[in-house]
This record gives structure tokens, sequence and C-alpha cells, in this order.
């Protein structure tokens, strides 16, 4: 899987400010997804870890796609699947 | 090896689902004539999650949408609402089911708005897959469970603000700026042309087999007769930075959180 070798880091929106974007795979500090109240957000990275993410939680690609689908993630969207193609 | 095609590098962008996308910036104008769009995308994940492309404006009523989605790589719909059409909301949701694992294979999707009353005054949707129509939807169509408006005389781009265009997410342009990223895929995009027109299915099938030939789409070849029509034109050719490039030079596109990758469709040597 390519993205294999991309490791994620969620952090708190007070740390936004601390990030070296020029270190991240992520654009910029307009540009981070946040969860669904704006307490925090993710960032990503190839290779090791920058200094700034010392001690924080890496997660792996599969990792943060379980937890970005979870309900404080994303908003709940209809169930648009037909039922006869189920 | 980097892959090339007359004598220029290709590449794709890879959005990992995490919050990535690329940004076709406001194209609502395109909307009062018929167009076209088209792109190259390699799904990785074939489980049926849901992702939309395209943008909704919420800010007045119900909300205008025009967005297309997608649940893996098996099935797919399209919706456009307009909250200001003659009739009231029109919502189109035709689905192609498929089967099997679609995982990593690139796929051309090339998505039609016949938006000028072509077919007894009705929006008409077309979507291909591969250059083969997957389904069509318009007007009272027999086939069809879908609620239908005629077109608003003053033009599809009526009651959409100035919202952005995203592949790869949509734009549900809640927040007050009008951005508001959602529903994020997960796989590879390339080559991105917007056509200001209805192309017929023989030049759909030629921008398909350009993917082999290397068609440059900003001149005619064989029955590819439209390229005095490509209003936005996204080669992947720049290989780093954030901006791609549109060879029209009407206006580039954004690649948000999405990273180069020397992968090009489809796979050439």
């Amino acid at each position: 899987m390519r993205y294999n070798n991309y490791t994620y880091v969620i952090l708190d929106i007070s740390e936004l400010s601390n990030m070296d974007f020029s270190k991240l795979l992520t654009n910029s500090a307009d540009t981070v997804r946040k969860n669904l109240d704006n307490s925090k957000f993710v960032v990503k990275f190839k290779g090791e870890a920058p200094s700034f993410l010392n001690g924080k939680t890496l997660l792996t690609h599969e990792q943060i796609l379980e937890e970005l689908n979870k309900t404080t993630w994303r908003e709940e969207e209809e169930d648009i699947m037909p039922e006869e193609l189920k | 090896m980097q892959p090339t095609l007359q004598n220029e590098a290709f590449y794709s962008i890879a959005l990992d689902g995490s919050g990535d996308y690329i940004n076709l910036g406001n194209i609502t104008g395109l909307l009062d004539e018929d167009f076209t769009i088209s792109w190259w995308e390699q799904v990785a994940d074939a489980t049926p999650t849901t992702s939309w492309y395209g943008f909704r404006d919420t800010s007045a009523g119900a909300g205008n949408r025009l967005e297309f989605t997608k649940q893996g790589a098996l099935f797919a719909r399209m919706d456009f609402q307009h909250s200001n059409s003659s009739s009231g909301t029109a919502l189109m949701y035709p689905w192609q089911g498929g089967s099997g694992n679609d995982r990593d294979v690139w796929r051309h999707f090339a998505i039609q708005v016949d938006v000028d009353g072509g077919d007894a005054g009705y929006v008409k949707l077309n979507w291909y897959q591969d250059g083969v129509l997957a389904f069509t939807d318009y007007g009272s169509g027999p086939t069809d469970s879908v609620n239908i408006n005629t077109v608003p005389t003053s033009g599809l781009s009526t009651g959409f603000g100035a919202r952005d265009f995203y592949l790869g997410a949509n734009n549900t342009g809640n927040s007050p700026t009008g951005t508001n990223p959602a529903n994020y895929e997960t796989g590879n995009f390339a080559e991105v042309a917007i056509h200001q027109a209805y192309l017929s299915e023989d030049n759909i099938v030629a921008i398909y087999n350009s993917g082999n030939a290397g068609i440059d789409l900003r001149a005619n070849s064989g029955n590819y007769t439209h390229a005095s029509d490509l209003v936005r034109y996204y080669r992947f050719t720049e290989g780093t930075g954030t901006r791609l490039v549109d060879a029209t030079g009407n206006a580039d596109a954004t690649i948000v959180n999405g990273t180069w990758d020397l992968v090009r469709h489809p796979t050439t040597s």
C-alpha cells in the first residue's frame, strides 16, 4: 500500500502554531483536517518524525483512517446505497 | 524509471483519505453551458466507503448541490439539486452497480452535464467509465426513479455562491467562507480535463484511449474533435509543490495535503 510509509499524528488545536509545515506533508495550518468541534487536528509526515512531534503518539495509515471514521471527525451522511444493491 | 510520454514526465496525486483533495476552484461559471469533466483515478480502497466530489451551497433554502458520489469502486451516483429551479428541488441519483474488486485499477471517468435543454428541456447527466456509458439520467426517463426539474432560465449557476469544486472530497460549503471539505477519497488522481461542451461518445472514447496513445487534449486527433472546448486541463506534469498547472492557462488548481506520486495512468514504461 502506497501510504504505508506515511505517519500521522493527532494533536490538540493549541499546538497548531508549533507546527513547522516545511517538515510535514500537510500543506499548512489552513488546510489541516480538524475534528468536528475544532479541538484537534491531524498532520502527516514521511520518514523520521520532526523534533516538534517528539513524544506524540504516532499512527499508521490504517490507524488514522479508523480514527477519522469516528463520529467525532465526520458528519454522518445519508445511507445512499440502494437496498437492491446491498 | 520515471514514466514519460512525448518527452514530458507524468505523475499522479496520491490522496490518502486523511484530509487530502484537489481544489479546482470556483467553476460555477461553467455551469450555464454544457460541460464534461473527466479524470483518471486509481482507487486504493475498494471497500464500500463513500466519497463525494463536487460542491454544495447550503446558504440558501434547502441548498443546491452538484455532487458525484462513489462507494468504493463499485457504486456511483450523481446528485444535482437546485432549489431555485422552476419546479422545485431536483435530485438525480442513478446508480451503477459493479462487481469484483477494483482496488488499484486505474479507471477513467467522464461526467457530462447537458444544461441547455437539448433533451426536451431537461438537465441530462451521463457517467462514463473507461469510455463506456455507465448510466444516464434526464428528463422524465422511463427507467429512472428520480425527480426532475427543468433547466432554470437563469442558468444552473444561479443559486450557487462562490463555492470551489473539489476532486477527492466534496465541498459541503457550510462555513462562512464556503469551504468545508468532507467525505475524502483514498486513491490516486491524474489528468483532469473540463470541456465546455457535451462530447460525443466517440470523443469520450478517444479521451479514454489517449491514456495509452498519448493524445494531448489541446489538439484534435482522430475522433477527438473538441480541443477548442477545453477550458481546464491538468496534466500532472509538475511532480512537486501544491500547484496543479492548468495547461489551458485559465485557472490552476491547488493540491491540498496530497502528495505527488511517480505513478501515472495507465501503467506505462
